[in-house]
């Protein structure tokens, strides 16, 4: 959720005394508590400050559901605001944002390692490279020069150093023990990849579209960002832009321009072809087209939160901020037909496979 | 150190006023009212009124004071955070809060927060049911609350000073005099609190992070007669709130919110023959600064609102059965923020009102008001009362209204999102209330309903936005009972008083009940009296409320109670008292907001000095 958007929200929220919803465990058959192998992993943002940020899984069989798996086996709330998960070995990392945390558990068992809850601020997303973490950190978000990404030592769990960044470094991949990190811009709309080189922390920049945000592999090793542009309410609107990182010089391969008041937010990518999200629909490309898709494959898309494919099936899901009620639903590529849907707890968002 | 010092040194001189004194509601018709439409109120709604005796032992927020006192419901996010009122079930933009008769309520977010209101400067607080308070105009559709200072012109010269230590270095300085005679009055004052805040939180390992709150408030209220028939009041109030913003159960905050309000008020009131004139000029100042990181104090966004005030009332008496008023309130209004570009907002009204006393026991009166404004269009509205004494000691009344609400400087102007188009909520409603009263006893008995369209709620937009629009439709139902009973037997005196509301408030397109709004509220106050002790009970139940808006979700209610003994020692002018007093005595386990824990036991200690 765009962070200017989560502040209304809560600005909202606390306005009109509206708030969110949890049907935990309403539908689902309980799963044995540490099997959460062969399935699917959702991180659920949950309301603001309402402290119900919680993990959900779903088996890749679909049979078996769960909501709040953090919470069931280690019985303690996840806390406020989950971000994302990135994994490494047998451990998940969950990026709690607004408890400026990191819960550490075994991706399996979902029982707790460890907590990193010092020099984490404003937490975003996490990846590996050179057997250390790095995390991405808006630091104060209306402060432009306090931004960072925290190095992890894995060995002890604790942030053992910073490598000071640009504001609002947001996503963050490994390519050959490089960092490409989209600098989103956090409070502000920035629109710069920092390349990190691990081996000297010496960091290089590529600037890009407004808003960079996803960032995704492709099936050559280059990286597609999708930047989303600055919205409409700000009165600077801009449209989006889909551009080609050649990560062997790191420069701009390809530019492809949305429509100036189009603003598409998730990407997903599987085996050369990329789908990407916008005004509820999803369009598919090849890596190789010179332009944009101008009609979709899936209309009336029941998704926004995030895309992920597998195994021929897209994932998708949705969260309904005012009522809370949020789905993961799943599409058959072969056909783009609705297969199933599932509810899960509020604000669900990003979808890993485990 | 330097805290500890002045209070220990106020307090070895100082002392607290009686809780002994908590009846004495009955009052002098010397006083003034500063509020002259609360006085002249054509109808004769269900009000409670905590008196000066009790204000004085106060050592709580406004927000204590009236959950302890009337139906009032807070939403207080943590000790001493922002406190939002729901009366009646409605929200928190939809109870006018006035000042010496003006709305105080913020031209941002509609509402006020009743842990951001200087004190120390009142000596009355009413509080008034329904939407009789159509004489207001906007957001009195739960009631409203007044804030006042009554001026008593008789001759005295009276100065206090009062200390308060409490659990987790909370530190309560005050002091205030007054001088008046048959003609003057001035009255000067000055409080300030500190609080660390950091109880622990119960069943956990953590505390209350980053809840300090320090604020300051100074403020005179003065009248001078000129000849027989003149009077020119003048009063002023400062306040400055510096508040951190209370960690939670899962979010380590460090932010904070720091509020500085001003307002001035000058009064002209003559009396005729039968005609009484009323002019006000008041200008108002709201400042607040949200520090997202409270050590980078250059990084922060703000917003300043100035409002000036002109009200002109006239009342004639035709004769004592028949009366009748005209009024004129003219306001400008003008924020600018960070996020709201610079916005004006003129607005002038008219108001009418009648009160006719025809036969001896009964009375009806209708008021009216139509105001205009530069922004939006806003309804005419009115109310109708109706009483009659059936009885010496029962009285029925009903009263229909019909009320609205204006949208925020937030709702219209909020970089982005706000929406220009918004108009006024409006809301019906009617009343039927009995009052029975014997001896030194009192019970207010009322039955509510209240339909409220076009209420104005943020939600997502179509491509994610949040933005205000005019759409929620809620009917609240509910009754409401006050009850004052004082018992004497020689020296000993009781006083117990006691308050209980039920509310059902219902959101028309979903059918579910609002979040936050209890079904059942109940308080009571027990006083014991035997000659220089009193010893006092208070408690406060809550029920069960929904926190989310499908009603899955709720929290737990609470049953939270304080107690407390004063002693006092009188030598001739002088008067000293003592108070200790033990909240929540139980150690119960509570949060009224969501993941937001209320504090475990904790102790004030109070020392008053009083001289008159």
């Amino acid at each position: 959720m765009k962070t200017k958007q989560l502040i209304l929200g809560l600005f909202a929220a606390a306005l009109t005394f509206t708030s969110c919803t949890d049907d935990e465990g309403v539908n689902f058959q309980p799963v044995p508590l540490g099997a959460y192998q062969n399935g699917i992993l959702v991180v659920n943002q949950g309301t603001w400050n309402q402290g119900d940020a919680s993990v959900s899984f779903v088996s890749d069989n679909f049979s078996d559901s769960e909501n709040g798996v953090f919470n069931n086996v280690n019985n303690s709330p996840l806390g406020d605001v989950g971000q994302s998960i990135a994994f490494y070995n047998d451990l998940a990392y969950i990026i709690v944002n607004n408890s400026q945390k990191i819960e550490v558990v075994n991706r399996y068992t979902f029982e707790s390692v460890s907590t990193i809850n010092v020099g984490l601020d404003n937490p975003r997303y996490m990846a590996f490279a050179n057997g250390k973490g790095y995390v991405t950190n808006w630091g104060t978000g209306a402060a432009a020069d306090d931004d960072f990404i925290a190095v992890i030592d894995l060995s002890n769990n604790t942030v053992s150093s910073t490598i000071a960044v640009t504001e609002g470094p947001e996503q963050i991949i490994t390519l050959n023990n490089n960092l490409y990190i989209s600098h989103k811009g956090g409070y502000s709309h920035k629109n710069t990849i920092s390349v990190i080189n691990t081996a000297d922390n010496s960091i290089s920049t590529i600037t890009v579209g407004d808003v960079p945000d996803e960032m995704v592999l492709d099936a050559t090793n280059n990286i597609w960002v999708l930047c989303e542009g600055i919205p409409a309410w700000t009165g600077n609107e801009t449209g989006a832009k889909l551009i080609k990182i050649n990560t062997s010089d790191n420069t701009i391969a390809t530019t492809l321009d949305f429509g100036a008041t189009d603003h598409p937010t998730v990407i997903a990518q599987k085996s050369g072809k990329l789908y990407y999200h916008l005004d509820n629909e999803i369009y598919k490309m090849d890596e190789t087209d010179t332009t944009l898709p101008t009609t979709s494959v899936i209309s009336q898309a029941l998704t926004e939160g995030d895309l992920a494919i597998k195994d021929d099936k897209l994932y998708g899901t949705r969260a309904d901020y005012l009522t809370g009620d949020s789905e993961l639903v799943v599409y058959d590529l072969s056909d783009n037909s609705l297969i199933d849907t599932f509810a899960l707890n509020t604000g669900a968002y990003h979808i890993y496979f485990n | 150190m330097n805290k500890i010092f002045i209070t220990f040194i106020l307090a070895f001189f100082a002392c607290t006023t009686l809780c002994a004194q908590q009846d004495s509601i009955i009052k002098l018709e010397t006083v003034t009212l500063s509020d002259v439409r609360l006085k002249n109120a054509a109808d004769k709604t269900i009000i409670v009124k905590i008196s000066d005796s009790i204000l004085q032992n106060h050592s709580g927020s406004l927000t204590d004071l009236l959950r302890q006192n009337s139906t009032l419901y807070f939403k207080e996010y943590g000790l001493g955070m922002l406190s939002s009122v729901s009366f009646r079930g409605t929200n928190a933009s939809q109870t006018a809060v006035l000042w010496n008769g003006i709305n105080i309520n913020s031209q941002t977010t509609g509402q006020t927060d009743f842990n951001n209101v200087g004190q120390g400067g009142f000596n009355e607080v009413s509080v008034k049911s329904g939407g009789g308070s159509t004489l207001y105009g906007s957001g009195a559709i739960g009631g409203s609350v007044h804030l006042q200072h009554n001026i008593d012109f008789k001759k005295k010269q009276t100065f206090n000073i009062g200390s308060t230590i409490g659990s987790y270095d909370n530190y309560i300085q005050s002091g205030a005099f007054t001088i008046a005679n048959e003609k003057s009055y001035f009255n000067g004052y000055v409080r300030h609190q500190s609080a660390e805040n950091d109880y622990p939180f119960l069943d956990t390992e953590l505390k209350n992070d980053n809840g300090e709150i320090e604020n300051f408030s100074i403020g005179y209220n003065a009248a001078q007669k000129i000849g027989k028939r003149d009077m020119l009041k003048a009063y002023y109030s400062y306040f400055t709130n510096k508040r951190n913003s209370s960690r939670t159960i899962t979010v380590p905050t460090k932010s904070r919110l720091d509020d500085k309000n001003s307002r001035f008020m000058l009064a002209w009131n003559r009396k005729a023959a039968k005609t009484t004139y009323n002019v006000r000029l008041a200008n108002l100042e709201e400042e607040f600064k949200y520090y997202e990181n409270k050590r980078k104090k250059h990084l922060f966004s703000g917003t300043e609102v100035s409002t000036l005030i002109a009200n002109a009332d006239v009342d004639y008496e035709f004769s004592r059965k028949l009366k009748v008023k005209g009024a004129i309130d003219a306001n400008l209004v003008e924020a600018e923020g960070d996020n709201i570009d610079k916005n004006t907002r003129r607005s002038i009204a008219g108001i009418v009102s009648l009160n006719h006393n025809p036969f001896k026991r009964f009375s009806y009166s209708i008021t009216g008001q139509k105001e205009v404004t530069n922004t939006y269009k806003v309804p005419l509205i009115g109310s109708l009362d109706i009483n009659y004494q059936l009885l010496k000691w029962y009285k029925v009344g009903v009263n229909g209204s019909k009320n609205y609400r204006i949208p925020t400087f937030n709702d219209l102007y909020w970089e982005g999102s706000g929406n220009s188009n918004l108009f006024p909520e409006t809301s019906y409603q009617v009343s039927f209330n009995q009052f029975f009263s014997y001896k030194k006893s009192s019970l207010q008995l009322a039955a509510f309903y209240i339909d409220t369209k076009d209420m104005i709620k943020w939600t997502p937009n179509d491509s994610g936005l949040w933005q205000p629009q005019n759409f929620v439709n809620v009917i609240n139902q509910g009754l409401e009972a006050t009850l004052q009973t004082v018992l004497h037997y020689k020296k000993h005196r009781v006083h117990i008083s006691g308050t209980y509301v039920y509310v059902k408030a219902i959101d028309q397109e979903t059918d579910k009940q609002l979040i936050y709004v209890p079904l059942h509220k109940f308080n009571v106050n027990i006083s014991y009296q035997f000659k220089k002790v009193t010893a006092f009970y208070e408690n406060v139940f809550t029920d069960a409320v929904f926190i989310n808006s499908n009603n899955s979700k709720n929290l737990l209610g609470y049953s939270v109670s304080n107690s407390g003994v004063s002693y006092t020692i009188a030598m001739r002018e002088n008067t000293f008292t003592l108070t200790g007093k033990v909240n929540n005595i139980f150690n119960k386990k509570y949060e009224v907001v969501a993941t937001r824990p209320m504090p475990n036991t904790n102790f004030l200690i109070s020392l008053n000095y009083k001289y008159n």
